[in-house]
This record gives structure tokens, sequence and C-alpha cells, in this order.
């Protein structure tokens, strides 16, 4: 997996908004002023919604990988990959969200997130950038949204006029639902 | 005895191991110019204890090389040969053969050439024969202690008067219960002041159970501080020496000196010398049993096993109680049994830890065999190279450290052949002329990280991706967007080379993609870190032990799997007209059974991919069994037997019936491991009664 480790992560930490050139790559990044209050998200699209993640909650962004298919498990579950010598789960993040499915291509990301001490993978369709919104630009979730989606979502960011959906990871990726329960379940009860 | 049993060759390599240790010691110190006789005789005993097994073995030709090597290593104890760089030479090159007439040798492989060495070996000890031919009289000495001294008890008495030191008796009694601790304690303390030459029985022994000693030691301190570091000891010191008018002895506290050294050499020897090499021996075979209870790791593996069907078993005995539990739950004896098997399966996981650990062995064995490569090379390529080694010391799984030499191995070469430039480029752009190898290991939380890391020239990025585009790894388009990271990581492809050349050193048709593959089947990563004109650094990080298992690797609907051997019966190819049913369910007939039979990608749901068309006559049936009952598992296509490790699934997804765990087959092709009990107990379950009741009739 070493190969699609792409230290895009430290760039985007780094380099803020704007894209690395050469000549950085070269001499190595400048630190950039950083407003202390600003929390960093790393904003990604799925379809065609734009989602976030505090960066703390990311532990690094790959290309995606092979993965093995699990049988038995939720649609959701691409499948099983090795990255670093551990094995992760990938979650298709727009069919867990219950969006539209549409084809990835080659600016398909996985982000390893690590939940309770265990890496997760999510697949999604592209990563953006690293935002910095500052509390006051955050809302909570609408009230008016309810249903299983709703849970997803912890909060929802503005960024320069756009809708930035910020995930609750500890829904998204609730062990609970990886498992096809029509397969064994009442069967293992016994 | 046969020399080729494995006892033979386990114990002859750690000899060598421990000769050419000492001998790399012995050329940093002969660089400094300052040897440590200790070290000398530990290389000569190290050769001495090859020599006689191979006696013992029959093994003629090691036995020959130990010889000759043997009294070339005495010559230099003595004196009769300086050890100089072509003498290390020939002796490193005795290492190699060594290796090379231990390892396994094909049929129509060339034997290693021991003459040519042999030969060498000789010319070695008769060149600069007549060297001491002026020896200074040491009749002062006194006969009695001139007459008991071995050849090389005399040439490093000489050797200590050469360099300018005093000689001085130390007269100490021993109480003969503690003698071992004892002399070892004195040993020591004197060893921080110069060189004991020797140990000569004393004749006022004062009483039956103690032992007195005559110890002969050469330093640099003046008699009083001789004196005085030893005074709390209990001893008494004399100054020999034929310097001012002092006779042989002058009694210093000791009125009864004048009698002293005149022992009878011969009364004495047998009762005091068999007390030293005790000691001695003492010493040496605790040492060897703390590294060298030496079993077979298969062994092991049988044991292993066990503990995995005796946790079988024991999941076994905890159904058992819970269906006990159904019939009464209150019942004494049940709550009993609850508690015992919990206690069971509480000590089985410290048993399969407790095996686990007794294969964890020191990495620090194979830095040894690098040690080597770095000497062979640097005089290959002619370049001057430091191998700093840290962290030998770090235990890892004896099949990880054996599986890691070579591509250890391949990596050092890399570093010193493609990383360390020429000296001149190095002194140009102010580097110290040697170059520098870095080999560290280290823990780091239940992972091992392995760096090496060179003081060269470092890998230019734009130069990797240039390559890899001409090369067809990747095309224009990538090459544009490509990240250094990305750039860096070509080096693992297959198939790139950054030599335009091979050369006999590195470029050998195996490059770093082969050392990453086999870094990934030990479920190991392997990253690298450059700076251009800084250096490289590779840094392999992997588990500190592997749960290996034996596996049937299968394949049902394009998807592989492995089963546990252990679980496996039999398997077996049918005819498809051999299927019946019986109440819908597909059985077999097998020597007589009805076997129900489950298809695997039925039971877990599995699209076959576009394209992928099996034999639809032919089917194989894995008959796989859990305690009494018996399964054909229908699969397409058997792949073979393997090893795996054995890798825990994360939380999410732990919990999937029927899938146990996963493993790394080749590189990064993650396979789920099916769990058996869970299988069979399904297909029980999908049975009817009737079934069951008809198979028992027959």
């Amino acid at each position: 997996m070493v190969g699609e480790t792409v230290d895009l992560w430290q760039a985007l930490l780094r380099s803020g908004e704007h894209t690395a050139t050469d000549e950085e790559y070269e001499h190595g990044y400048k630190q950039r002023e950083v407003r202390r209050d600003l929390r960093q998200y790393v904003a990604f699209r799925v379809g065609d919604e734009v989602y976030g993640l505090p960066i703390s909650e990311i532990e690094e962004i790959t290309k995606l990988f092979p993965t093995t298919f699990v049988p038995r498990t939720a649609p959701f579950l691409l499948g099983i990959g090795n990255v670093r010598g551990r094995i992760i789960p990938v979650v298709e993040l727009s069919r867990r969200l219950g969006l539209r499915s549409c084809g990835y291509d080659r600016s398909a990301r996985v982000l390893i997130v690590p939940l309770d001490d265990e890496p997760y993978g999510l697949l999604v369709h592209e990563v953006l950038e690293v935002v910095r919104i500052p509390p006051e630009q955050m809302e909570d979730r609408p009230g008016g949204m309810s249903g299983r989606r709703a849970d997803y979502i912890r909060a929802l960011g503005r960024y320069q006029g756009e809708i930035v959906i910020i995930l609750n990871l500890a829904e998204v990726l609730d062990p609970d639902d990886f498992i096809l329960l029509d397969v064994g379940e009442e069967r293992g009860s016994r | 005895m046969d020399p080729n049993s494995s006892e033979f060759i386990g114990e002859a390599q750690e000899s060598v191991e421990t000769f050419s240790r000492h001998l790399l010691e012995l050329e940093a110190q002969s660089r400094s110019g300052n040897i440590d006789p200790d070290r000398l005789n530990a290389a000569f005993r190290a050769v001495h204890s090859l020599k006689g097994l191979a006696g013992l073995f029959n093994a003629v030709e090691v036995g020959t090389l130990a010889h000759s090597v043997e009294g070339t290593l005495d010559r230099l104890r003595l004196g009769k040969l300086d050890l100089s760089k072509g003498v290390l030479d020939v002796l490193f090159d005795a290492v190699e053969l060594f290796s090379a007439l231990l390892a396994p040798r094909g049929e129509h492989e060339e034997p290693p050439d021991l003459i040519t060495l042999l030969e060498k070996v000789e010319g070695l000890t008769r060149s600069d024969e007549d060297g001491g031919g002026e020896d200074t009289s040491l009749d002062w000495l006194g006969e009695s202690i001139l007459s008991v001294l071995s050849e090389y008890e005399e040439h490093r008495l000489r050797e200590n008067l050469r360099k300018g030191r005093s000689l001085y008796r130390v007269h100490a009694s021993f109480d003969i219960l503690a003698i071992d601790v004892g002399i070892e304690q004195l040993k020591e303390k004197m060893k921080e002041y110069g060189e004991v030459i020797t140990y000569l029985p004393s004749a006022d022994s004062t009483s039956d159970d103690r032992i007195d000693l005559d110890i002969i030691l050469g330093s640099n301190l003046t008699f009083a501080d001789v004196s005085r570091e030893l005074s709390e000891r209990d001893v008494a010191v004399h100054r020999l020496g034929p310097s001012a008018a002092t006779p042989p002895s002058e009694p210093v506290r000791e009125e009864s000196t004048p009698a002293a050294p005149a022992p009878s050499p011969e009364a004495f020897a047998p009762e005091v010398e068999p007390e030293e090499s005790a000691t001695e021996a003492a010493e040496v075979s605790l040492r060897s049993l703390s590294q060298t209870v030496r079993v077979d790791l298969r062994r092991l593996d049988v044991l292993m096993n066990l503990v995995g069907e005796l946790g079988l078993i024991q999941a076994n005995l905890s159904t058992l109680h819970l269906s006990l539990r159904g019939i009464d739950a209150t019942a004494d004896a049940s709550r009993e049994l609850q508690s015992q098997v919990r206690d069971m399966s509480r000590k089985l996981t410290l048993l399969q830890q407790g095996i686990l650990d007794v294969r964890m062995v020191p990495i620090g064995q194979i830095f040894d065999k690098l040690h080597r490569v770095v000497r062979k090379l640097s005089r290959e390529l002619d370049k001057e190279i430091r191998l700093m080694i840290s962290g030998a010391e770090t235990v890892l799984d004896k099949l990880i450290v054996e599986e890691l030499s070579d591509p250890l191995m391949h990596m050092i070469r890399n570093c010193i052949d493609h990383g360390i430039e020429a000296t001149e480029v190095r002194v140009q752009s102010g580097k110290t002329a040697a170059g520098r190898v870095d080999l560290r290991a280290f823990q780091k939380g239940n992972r091992v990280v392995i760096e090496v890391e060179d003081d060269g020239g470092g890998m230019d990025w734009r130069k990797l991706r240039d390559l890899g585009l001409r090369r067809g790894l990747i095309d224009a388009d990538e090459a544009e967007t490509m990240s250094p990271t990305d750039a860096y990581n070509l080096i693992f492809a297959p198939g790139f080379s950054t030599r335009q050349e091979a050369n006999t050193v590195s470029g050998r048709g195996v490059g770093m993609d082969v050392v990453k593959t086999n870094i990934a089947k030990l479920s190991g990563m392997i990253d690298v870190h450059t700076e251009l004109g800084r250096g490289t650094r590779f840094a392999i990080t992997l588990p500190v032990t592997l749960a290996i298992i034996q596996a049937l690797v299968i394949e049902s609907a394009g998807h592989t799997f492995c089963i546990p051997l252990n679980a496996v019966l039999e398997s077996i190819m049918a005819e498809r007209a051999e299927v019946g049913t019986i109440e819908g369910q597909e059985v077999i007939t097998l020597r007589g059974r009805t076997l129900p039979l489950l298809q695997l990608s039925r039971l877990f749901g599995l699209r076959a991919p576009p394209g992928y068309d099996p034999d639809p006559n032919r089917l194989y049936v894995v008959v796989i069994g859990l305690a009494q009952h018996r399964v054909g598992l229908v699969v397409d296509e058997l792949l073979g037997q393997q090893d795996v490790v054995i890798k825990p699934l994360g939380r999410a997804i732990r919990n999937v019936p029927g899938i146990a765990g996963a493993t790394e087959l080749g590189a990064n092709r993650t396979v789920l491991l099916l769990d058996v009990g869970r299988l069979v107990d399904e297909g029980v379950r999908e049975l009817s009664s009737a079934v069951f009741g008809g198979e028992h009739g027959r």
C-alpha cells in the first residue's frame, strides 16, 4: 500500500487552500500563519454533495486500493483492504448515505479514519481541500430532518457560501449496521 | 554421526557466527592498534569448538578448515603472526567458506573451493615464522614460575614487558567452596588495571579448605597503586622484575614469601586447574543454556496446532455447558463447569502466548551476517563503509528473522552500490570519506521497525519519474501529475532499476519489488525517505509475531478463501452426476457414508464475475468436520496449501458468520479465512432430521 499512500494529507495541511507548486515540492512548504480559533476540516465530495470531517479525525488519505469482498455484509461495505499491514474495512460513503451512486475516477480517494482505535476507510469521489470554518459559521443539524440519515450529520458548516455537511463518524460507522441480519444472526442467537 | 544433520549444522553455524563476531571486533581493534588478547582467545575457542564438533560428526572439510584456521589463530595468539589486513581477509574468507560448507548443497552444485583457501591459510602461517628470536631472558622470574608457564602465557608476559608494563605477583587465598566466585571477582577487578597473565598454584596453603593462588598481573600502574587498589581484597602484592636490585621475590607483607614460589606444580596442578576450568565451563554452559535451546520450528508449530485444537474442544465444552444450563440453570455442577471452562480458556491463551514467545529471537543474528556483506562489498567496490548497528537485541519471530535476511542484504547492497557515492565525490561535497550505513531495529508498540539508512547521494524524484516513464511503468499523464512521494515509490515497481546495466553487486534481476513482496508476505511494509545529496532511509515495519496456520486455499465463484487445514479431513473431486438429493438437500456418497453438501457460493451469496467459467460437470468437495459432524463444502477450485498469517478483522466485521479472519496471499491480496465450525453448524441445521436419521441407518 505504500505506493498509494500519498503525502497529500500533509500537503493539504500545510498549504491550506492552495495547491502546491513544483517549486514547493523542491524546497518544502512554507509554514503559514493560522488563526488559532479556526477549526480545520477536510472537505470532500460524495456524489454531488460536499461533506467534511475534522482534520483530527483523519489519519491519512490514500488512493483507492484493491479490496476483497466480504460476504454477508451490508452493500455499503465495499470490502476489506490492507493498508500498511492492517486490515481495513472500506465503506462506500455514497451508498451508506443513500446517495445516487456514480462511478469513481482517478480522483477517488480513501480517507483512513480511526474510530475507537480501529481504522476504517471511507471511499469518496474526491478530496477537495482543507477548509477553516470559524465556530460562528457552524450550525446545528436542521431540526426538520429526521430518519436515519439525519443521525449521520453532526453539523452544517458554511464555507464561502457553500454548505459543508460535517459527518458524525460514530453513527456512519456503527458496527451494528455492517452485518446483514438475515444471514445467521437469528440462527446464531440460539 | 551425519554431518548433514540439523543438529550439527545448527551448532556449527552458531560457532561460525561467534567466530565472525569476534573477528569483526578484532578488525575494529586492529584499526585502533589495541588488540584485546581475550578477544583473540574467544575467537580461538570458537574455532576450536567448531573443530571438535566437526570431528564428532565426521564433517571432514569443516574439520580440516577449522584445524587450519585454529593454527593461524594460535600463532596470532602467540604473537608469531601479526593481525594484518591480509590475515583478516583470509580469516573472513574462511568464515564465508564455513558458511558455504554448512549450507545445504544441491547435487549439481560445485563444492566450495576448500583447497585454495587452505593454501592461503597455510601460507599465512608459514610466512613471518621467525619473529621472536631475540627473546630476552626471563630467568629473573625464577625457575618455579618459568617452568609452569605455557608458551602462550610466556608470550603474553613478554608482550606486557615490551609495552613497558610492570609485572606483579598477586597472592590470594580463596575458600575452596567459593573459589569460582572469588576468582571471577578478583579477575574483573584486576582487568581494570592490566592483563591477567596466568594463575599459579601457591605452596603455602594454610588449610585444607582454602586454595592459594599466585596471579601474575601485567599493569601500567606503579607498585604502590596496585597494592592500594587491591588492598581490600585480602591479597598480597609483590613486584616482579629484573630491574632494580629486587630478587625474584621481594617480601612485602608476608614473611613466608621466600618459600612461596617453590611449589611442585605437578602436585598442585590437578587440584587447581580443574577448579579454574570448571568456572570457565560453568560460565560457558550457562551462556549457552540461555541462548541455545534448539527446537525445530516445526515442533513448535505442532504445539501451536495442538493449542488450536484445544481451543476447539474448549468451544465445544462451552456449547455443552449452554445446553446443560438449558436443562437446569441452577445446578451447582453447571456453574462449576462454567467457571472451569472460563479458566481453561484463560490458560489456553497464556499457553499460546508462551509458545509464541519461544519463537522469539534477537534480530542481531542476521545483523552479524550483514556486517560481513558490508565488509565484502566495501572491498569489492573500493568504498570505505562504516556500518553502525543498533537495537540488535530487538526480538522478532524466528520465521520473520529468517525471511528478513535476504531483503535486508539486498537493501544494504543497494545502499552501498547506488547510495554511497565514490570517495572523491564524497570528499568534494564535504562529507567524510567513509560512507556510513545505519542499521537500526527498535520496537514500536506491537510492531518492530527496522531502518536501513545511508548518508549517500539520495534519490532525485524527477529522474525516477522520467525513468519510470521510459520503462513504461507510468504514462505521460501520470508523469505529469506525479508527486515526489509517488516517484520514490516507483523503485518498488517490478522492472525498475536505476542503473543502466546490471552489475554483479546489486543488479541481479531482482530489485526492490522483490524486497517489497517478501516483506508484504510477512505482513510488513516498507517506506522510503530520501533527501537529495543527504541520503536515503528505508523503514521496514513488521509485526512482532505471526499467528501462523496452515490453510487450504480454494476458489468459489471467482472469490478466493482459506480454510484452516486442521479442520479439513480430505478434499475430493467429484462428477456432477454423483450428487444426489435427499429431501432437497444435496448429498454425495463417500465410502458408503452420506455426506451433506454445502455450496459455498450459495451460502455466501457470491456472484461470479463475468467470464468466470468453471467446469460445470466437475466439482471439488472439501470435507470439513467439527466434532462428530461432517459436511462437504463444494468449491470450484483447489488452489493449494499454504502457511498463512491470520489477522483479526475489526470490530465492524468481526462477527460476520462464517468468517474467522483475514490473511494476505501474495502482495496485497487480502483473503478471508472461513470459520469452519460455524459453517458446519449451519450445514447441520439446514439438514432435516430425516436426513440424519437416514445417515445413521446406514
